[in-house]
């Protein structure tokens, strides 16, 4: 695949890839490398991409596949990438992560104690995916999406009842 | 406050990154992707060289074992050794298989953290077992090994011999079981309670 082609993806998708990174690493520098990490898996699999699936399903899988096995590792920083102290994705010069509303703010700090596949999961529904996408995504039944869905969002409640 | 509040949020949040977040072209250009090698990669790779280099040793050994068949003193670590070396062999090809197999771009989430998951535990298990292989390998390999590259019959100097074979017990031993112990069996811990994690997860 053309490198233009990719960039042309990897731009309509930034905001998918800049908040899996953002969910999965609070770090600045591992949020760097995840990134890169993350942009070197679909480069090599988007040769691979048969259309058979939506593309932003297709960069969800590898996405948060990539994300849920980095955040698994020991070590964080990997030594065989490109050292870059900045992101490939980032907010322009005006904005700052410290300007985010209270709101996600407090969704963030939610998700951030959720397990590595619940974050998966309440990312893909806050992104407006419908159940039957995120069951393919994730590989599991429409019914325990709802379930689930429905157990994130009580605990949610409770949450924010009690702050 | 209801969950379609955050979701309402996490639109104008989404909408607020579609106006500004950037994509530097630039640096994305900088980095050789296809020269880039993949954080999964560097395992197989690891694997790949040494199905390489346990394939060349276990031709020699098997090659020097023949040679020296006549003498039952070579012949039988030659035996030994040439066994836990296609053992290696073995382990190696089968963990390589297990990579191959892996459909890392068109599997769902779930699927293929377990796979990668399952894989994971083997390559722990074998490992582990590669180590308690280690001290036997290395005192079979060493009369053989000697007498071939060196012409050097290791059993004339029976001094020699036992302070090898000591220093190699002595090394090998403790250090296999701290390995085991503080790396291989905390990852495998790690590995199963992930795996459990998943089967929960999509039992719910």
């Amino acid at each position: 695949m053309e490198k233009e082609k990719f960039i042309q993806i990897i731009k309509e998708n930034r905001n998918l890839i800049y908040k899996i990174c953002y969910t999965y690493c609070k770090d600045p520098e591992s949020r760097n490398d995840l990134e890169q990490e993350i942009l070197i898996q679909l480069w090599h699999s988007l040769g691979k991409f048969d259309g058979r699936v939506k593309i932003t399903t297709w960069i969800y899988r590898i996405a948060l596949n990539t994300a849920i096995s980095y955040y698994r590792k020991e070590s964080k920083v990997s030594k065989n990438k490109i050292p870059i102290d900045k992101s490939i994705i980032s907010l322009s010069n005006n904005e700052n992560e410290h300007e985010l509303n209270q709101n996600i703010k407090l969704l963030y700090q939610f998700i951030e104690k959720l397990n590595e596949l619940d974050k998966a999961l309440i990312l893909l529904y806050l992104d407006d995916n419908k159940y039957k996408e995120i069951a393919e995504i994730l590989g599991i039944s429409e019914t325990n999406v709802a379930t689930k869905i429905s157990r994130i969002k009580k605990e949610l409640k409770e949450q924010f009842n009690n702050n | 406050m209801e969950l379609q509040d955050f979701k309402n949020a996490w639109n104008e949040y989404d909408k607020k990154l579609s106006e500004n977040l950037k994509l530097n072209e630039s640096l994305l250009k900088e980095i050789n992707l296809q020269k880039t090698k993949s954080e999964l990669q560097k395992p197989l790779m690891y694997e790949i060289t040494n199905i390489a280099f346990m394939l060349l040793l276990t031709i020699y050994l098997a090659g020097a074992t023949i040679n020296y068949q006549s003498e039952i003193k070579y012949l039988i670590p030659g035996i030994i050794s040439t066994i836990i070396s296609a053992l290696y062999l073995s382990f190696s090809v089968r963990k390589v298989t297990k990579f191959l197999n892996l459909n890392y771009f068109d599997t769902p989430i779930l699927e293929l953290q377990k796979s990668v998951t399952s894989l994971n535990l083997l390559i722990l298990k074998l490992r582990k077992f590669e180590l308690i292989l280690f001290p036997a390998f290395a005192v079979a390999l060493l009369p053989i090994l000697f007498i071939s590259v060196r012409h050097f019959d290791i059993y004339e100097n029976t001094r020699l011999l036992i302070i090898e074979i000591c220093l190699i017990f002595a090394t090998c031993i403790p250090l296999s079981l701290w390995i085991n112990k503080y790396l291989f069996d905390k990852k495998l811990k790690n590995a199963e309670q992930f795996l459990m994690k998943i089967n929960s997860f999509e039992r719910d």
